[in-house]
């Protein structure tokens, strides 16, 4: 996994100062835009850690940011203070209960299996009363412990999502430099011979497995919080896909690789809708040319640059 | 140090392992030759917790390890090397070591992986193992012998009781099996050593201990000179060749 070089992370510092700026010069509905593309990177930064990091390629991923998400809801709205751990706690138990069972498998089976626990979590919100509904719900939106005006709200969620990205990535590079962070890296490597080592690799990948869905929990939240809105389909399947997607297109082997691909998505959809009429097709055509001609995802772009973390 | 127990291993109707018996001590080098198929890789797969047991004890200092996963065993103190080399190949030389050392010592998980003594764990493996000058470079440019080394250094710096070498010197020229052999030689002074090899002349210049498997069993163990002049192992396996 490779952590962004000296450049780099100041290119990634300068760009957050520049959103941190945005209060200051740009709409309620460009900060909302930016809002939104900063959770969906948190969320496939939170994949990452099974993804890039560990190479356990999930589908249930989504399951556990939906869970985030209702947490909010299913609380009644206490405080902040209260919600977001008990969001962060809430997918972190799901997923310590599903990945000692989907753990067992491997390749694409492991893929399947989440796959089936991501769908199973999907439906419990789904079909029972416990999502409110098909179509989702507006919620309560937790205090945060100062009062904010309606047209206060997008300056202040886009801090507020900005700042849990920047704390959630900081710490994953901390992570990154670890024995655990490089044990990690040694098992997408090479399992066997991991364990041949004395590594717990079944152990390892199960405290990367509740860390990725506890991070995404995290996002879950902050998204329940910026758009007061839950809905089933946060859990389905199609998200985690997405953010894989994002992965792929920000680049598989490095750290910032799912914030860069988060954004560069946001931007081709908004761009694709903007341009055509069609704004799947532009969406599919761009990835294509990803896949052919960025191998190595948007983090890539400076290969000479690249440091070994 | 480590003892095998009637060990046996059945793939359906084929006995790869068949009531295998031996031990393995501080400061002996104990070698297992025999022809293609013998069942020497699943003999090491077997006292590394690779394959599992269809029947039969594995004991490692005084604890009965025959049900101990690969990783319990790696933990334990028992080191092995690959007849195919299987390391991180996208990660350092040094990197492969650290991994090594980090998984023995017994430190937390989120101290830095560059943690001095997990460094000089490793760097002393490497250095033993003849790859210091190696240390940066990614494993997968390494040359084929130097990837053998990095084979041993990664066993040795994990700091093992017990070194279980598959085919060290497979692939490696004549040139370059010399300061293996030596190495063999040498790491036999503080560990307890199995060495499977093909190669028949450094096999009888290093073992101090050599057993003959044909066919999943063993046909001999003794002292080199006792299996060089047995009639039996001559017969069924060494032939003309020695």
């Amino acid at each position: 996994m490779i952590v962004a070089s000296r450049p780099g992370q100041c290119v990634l510092g300068a760009a957050a100062l520049g959103i941190a700026t945005m209060p200051l010069w740009a709409s309620a509905w460009h900060m909302q835009l930016v809002s939104a593309a900063l959770v969906a990177a948190l969320f496939a930064l939170s994949l990452q850690v099974l993804v890039g990091a560990t190479g356990l390629v999930s589908l249930a991923q989504a399951g556990f940011f939906g869970l985030g998400a209702y947490t909010v809801h299913l609380l009644g709205s206490p405080p902040v203070w209260i919600t977001l751990p008990a969001a962060m706690l809430a997918a972190g138990v799901a997923a310590l209960l599903i990945g000692p069972l989907a753990l067992r498998t491997k390749g694409f089976f492991f893929l399947m299996t989440t796959l089936a626990f991501g769908q199973m979590l999907f439906f419990a919100f789904h079909d029972t009363p416990l999502g409110g509904g098909t179509d989702g719900l507006f919620i309560v939106r937790p205090s945060l412990g100062f009062t904010v005006s309606r047209a206060g709200r997008p300056a202040v969620f886009l801090l507020l999502n900005l700042g849990v990205l920047a704390i959630v990535y900081g710490g994953l590079c901390w992570l990154m430099s670890t024995m655990l962070g490089h044990a990690l890296q040694g098992i997408r490597s090479n399992e066997n011979r991991m364990a041949a080592l004395g590594h717990n690799v079944q152990r390892l990948k199960l405290i990367a497995f509740v860390l990725a869905g506890a991070l995404a929990g995290l996002a879950g939240h902050m998204s329940a919080l910026t758009d007061a809105f839950v809905s089933p389909d946060l859990l389905g399947w199609h998200r985690s896909a997405e953010a894989l997607l994002m992965i792929l297109l920000g680049g598989i082997g490095a750290l910032h690789g799912p914030i860069l691909g988060a954004f560069a998505l946001v931007a081709i959809q908004e761009a694709g809708s903007l341009l055509s009429d069609r704004p799947r097709l532009v969406e599919g055509v761009v990835f294509l040319a990803a896949v052919l001609f960025l191998r190595q995802g948007i983090a890539g772009w400076r290969l000479p640059w690249r440091t070994r973390p | 140090m480590m003892r095998a127990e009637s060990l046996i291993k059945r793939y359906g109707g084929l006995l790869a392992v068949d009531q295998v018996s031996l031990s393995l001590d501080r400061g002996t080098l104990h070698a297992v030759i025999g022809p293609n198929g013998a069942g020497k890789s699943t003999l090491i797969n077997l006292l590394s917790g690779e394959t599992s047991l269809s029947s039969g004890w594995v004991h490692f200092k005084d604890h009965d390890i025959s049900a101990w996963p690969a990783w319990r065993r790696g933990q334990a103190g028992i080191g092995r090397t690959f007849q195919r080399t299987n390391v991180m190949r996208d990660m350092t030389v040094l990197e492969n070591a650290r991994l090594a050392a980090q998984a023995r010592a017994q430190f937390g998980l989120l101290q830095t992986a560059a943690n001095a003594k997990v460094v000089q764990t490793a760097l002393a493996a490497l250095h033993r193992a003849g790859l210091a000058e190696a240390a940066g470079a990614i494993a997968s440019t390494l040359s084929h012998g130097q990837a053998r080394l990095l084979e041993i250094a990664m066993a040795l710096a994990g700091l093992p009781d017990v070194l279980l070498l598959d085919e060290p010197l497979a692939g490696l020229g004549p040139e370059e099996t010399a300061p293996v052999a030596n190495l063999l030689r040498d790491l036999a002074r503080d560990h307890a050593v199995l060495l499977v090899e093909h190669d028949m002349d450094v096999v009888f210049a290093v073992a101090d201990v050599i057993t003959v498997m044909v066919d999943g069993r063993v046909l001999a163990t003794g002292a080199p000179n006792e299996i060089r002049t047995s009639a039996i192992v001559r017969d069924a396996y060494l032939g003309h060749s020695v």
